[in-house]
């Protein structure tokens, strides 16, 4: 029995009161949480002007930055504008709601349907995640009252806001055009090389603002003047962020202090012709309806976008614009992929430029991908031509011409001929006039 | 001895008695922070018109939080999503109020509706596509939320009901009764009719065709999931798609198939109207007569 009190005794001695823990602040976790919620929206709402935000969507920022025009105002709406969201027209802004509130940290949530925040993060049937954008970020760090990194939730996007200047604001209409003409300017180069302090670091191929090469992989977004890096990117101890394009020598230079670096656009040695060498008139001859003779006709090579795409029409054959040629700014190079051509009369009907095989008689319903290049002759009996070969996407088959059908919607209708007689293009050459 | 253990039962609750003494003195807990909580209201300052419509429409009346800002923790994290339209989340709301939960309220009564209703409803802009290219329309989770996606693709000027029915309706019908059959269960004998013929997951393997679930007496694939499930499907399908989808789909049954969902009804009517005093044709006559009105809706504005 007495074991039993000595027990109970025990027990309750050693349940009775832990001593209690002092906070370590002065007022409550919550109400702390909840004072950085409010500080974090008189942040947003305080530059009259607004932000110009650097948005990387898609995970691992794969396609690069964006910029972005925000305005958060005290009403909880929140005005953006955008440079590529292209379901809105160019230059107009969206408004939506917005809100701030705590999880385990501080989140600015885009939370209503915004057409320009949320062209990133819209899905679709055929493309599940969309741009891959967030709409609820973690704030990560106030650099200053002018500078904000934010990172998104789910899949790890990276904004960053900069104030725009109370005095003399930035015009968004204005920057984007500086955005355009940089951006249309520098596609002139497909290879850039990496020099710091006049030594060669690397040879970068362009994708999609993206600079890949052997050692260095660097994403960047647009500036009205040149592009900034997604991160510093530090070679030899040297630090470089921002960039400015100078279009007289196609580099861009480093315009961070002390440092001499830059990017430099350059032509490899396979290189073939320069864009502007393919605009004009040209003579196709190809097996039309024959196999044994070639027909000829003339057609216009135009500008499609400048550096990126050409139109090659015939009035001759089709009535519609034209096909696209893609012009390849690293091989100076242009190729035919297969194709989908809107029409302009009759709604939902459309071209298909599928990919051909001549000798094994298969076409491929690819749309693309399988199709032809085009290889330039070095000028050779003092003329220029293009000869279409092969892409060798396709792999089954041999591709050594395109066919031409009409559909309405996704449905099949009939074979196009044109005027030419026949819908089967093959053994494609071009001759400049 | 047995004096002895007395004695010794008194002292041992006295010292019992003087610890929890102890305990309920020594123990002092911190105080709730009442005003400081992390969930807060929505700021005044940034309520608007339709938050205020919400709280009048929704949350007063009913207990329901209609969430039309889209948010990570309430969606599914595995789909990329955008959020809805401010002007789109007006016409669901809308919508909801005039042809789901007003519908039991006739007929059943608001308390009835405020207290089984599922209690979250949140809208999402886009839909949840998965890579097979199916798109999700409508989920609930557990009676307790109801997930509506593709609201921005709702056009006010010319929505139909059997778009409604087809997206959400159906979902929001069949997600009831299953509140209600899980706080009052129906009777045994309904399982055991069709017992042989439920296949678990496999409800949608191409084997177990539409025509196939018609013939067996289910009046959907799903409905051969469980006994639960086709109970809901019953119930959903009798109220929402109206009298000639059922008789066409009796028809598409056969005399056997027929029979079989005829006995099967004849349950789920007799446990409406014992269980919960709700006659399942009078609530289909509702339903009908507020999809008539649904044109008087004002779908623009608040």
């Amino acid at each position: 029995m007495n074991k039993i009190i000595h027990i109970l005794i025990m027990v309750f001695v050693l349940q009775s009161c832990v001593q209690e823990e002092e906070n370590l602040f002065g007022v409550s976790a919550s109400e702390r949480m909840q004072k950085t919620v409010a500080e974090y929206k008189e942040l947003l709402t305080s530059p009259q002007n607004g932000w110009i935000a650097e948005y990387y969507p898609q995970k691992n920022h794969s396609v690069g930055g964006y910029v972005m025009f925000l305005k958060f105002n005290t009403a909880g709406t929140v005005t953006a504008n955008c440079e590529i969201a292209t379901n809105v027209p160019a230059n107009t802004t969206d408004s939506s709601l917005y809100d701030v509130f705590a999880e385990q940290g501080p989140i600015l949530s885009f939370s209503t349907y915004n057409r320009v925040m949320h062209y990133f993060s819209e899905p679709s049937s055929s493309d599940v995640d969309g741009r891959a954008g967030d709409y609820e970020f973690v704030f990560m760090k106030v650099v200053s009252p002018d500078e904000i990194h934010l990172k998104g939730k789910k899949q790890g996007n990276k904004l960053v806001l900069r104030k725009n200047p109370d005095i003399n604001p930035v015009v968004p209409n204005v920057y984007f055009d500086g955005v355009k003409k940089i951006a249309d300017d520098v596609a002139k180069f497909g290879l850039f090389r990496l020099l710091v302090e006049n030594k060669v670091i690397d040879s970068l191929v362009v994708s999609d603002r993206t600079m890949s090469g052997n050692s260095i992989n660097v994403t960047f977004t647009y500036t009205d003047e040149g592009i900034r890096l997604y991160e510093p990117l530090i070679i030899n101890g040297v630090t470089m962020l921002n960039f400015k394009w100078i279009p007289e020598t196609g580099k861009y230079e480093c315009t961070d202090s002390g440092v001499n670096a830059y990017f430099e656009g350059y032509f490899s040695s396979g290189f073939q012709l320069q864009y502007e060498d393919f605009i004009g008139e040209w003579e196709m001859q190809y097996n039309g309806r024959s196999t044994s003779s070639l027909s000829t006709a003339t057609v216009q090579i135009s500008i499609k976008q400048k550096y990126r795409s050409f139109l090659l029409s015939c009035k001759e054959i089709f009535s519609f614009p034209g096909i696209v040629l893609t012009y390849n700014p690293q091989k100076g190079t242009i190729s035919l992929i297969s194709q989908r051509i809107e029409f302009i009369s009759g709604g939902s009907n459309n071209i298909r430029v599928f990919a051909y095989g001549r000798s094994s008689g298969y076409y491929s319903t690819n749309i693309g991908s399988i199709g032809l290049d085009g290889i330039w002759n070095n000028d050779a009996n003092g003329k220029k031509q293009i000869t279409f070969v092969d892409n060798k996407v396709w792999g089954t088959y041999k591709v050594d011409g395109i066919l031409l059908q009409l559909y309405t919607d996704n449905i099949y209708l009939n074979n196009f001929t044109g005027n030419a007689g026949g819908h089967r293009f093959n053994n494609i050459t071009l001759t400049k006039k | 001895m047995l004096q002895k253990l007395y004695v010794m039962k008194r002292v041992i609750y006295l010292i019992l008695t003087m610890f929890m003494t102890v305990i309920n003195w020594s123990c002092k807990e911190d105080e709730i922070d009442r005003n400081n909580s992390i969930f807060k209201d929505p700021d005044p300052a940034t309520k608007t018109e339709f938050d205020k419509w919400l709280l009048t429409n929704y949350t007063y009346p009913y207990n329901i939080v209609l969430k039309y800002k889209m948010q990570d923790i309430e969606s599914n994290m595995t789909y990329e999503l955008a959020p809805a339209t401010v002007e789109k989340a007006i016409a669901f709301a809308k919508l909801i109020k005039h042809l789901w939960i007003e519908v039991f309220d006739d007929v059943a009564g608001s308390n009835f509706t405020k207290t089984y209703i599922p209690r979250i409803i949140h809208l999402i802009g886009s839909g949840a596509y998965n890579t097979n290219n199916t798109v999700l329309l409508g989920t609930a989770e557990g009676g307790l939320k109801i997930t509506l996606y593709r609201v921005n693709d709702l056009y006010p000027e010319t929505v139909t009901a059997s778009l409604l029915v087809d997206r959400y309706l159906k979902t929001m019908f069949h997600e009831f009764a299953h509140i209600l059959h899980q706080t009052k269960n129906y009777s045994e004998g309904f399982a055991k009719i069709s017992n042989a013929n439920y296949v678990s997951d496999d409800w949608s393997s191409n084997s177990n065709t539409e025509a196939m679930a018609y013939e067996l007496g289910f009046v959907s694939r799903y409905s051969r999931k469980e006994a639960n499930e086709d109970f809901v499907e019953i119930f959903a399908t009798f109220v929402v798609h109206g009298q000639e989808y059922w008789n066409n789909v009796l028809r598409r049954a056969g005399y056997k198939g027929a029979n079989i969902i005829t006995q099967k009804f004849e349950i789920v009517q007799s446990y409406l109207q014992t269980a919960w005093n709700i006659d399942i044709y009078e609530l289909r006559r509702n339903f009908e007569s507020r999809v008539a009105s649904m044109h008087l809706l004002n779908l623009k504005s608040l």
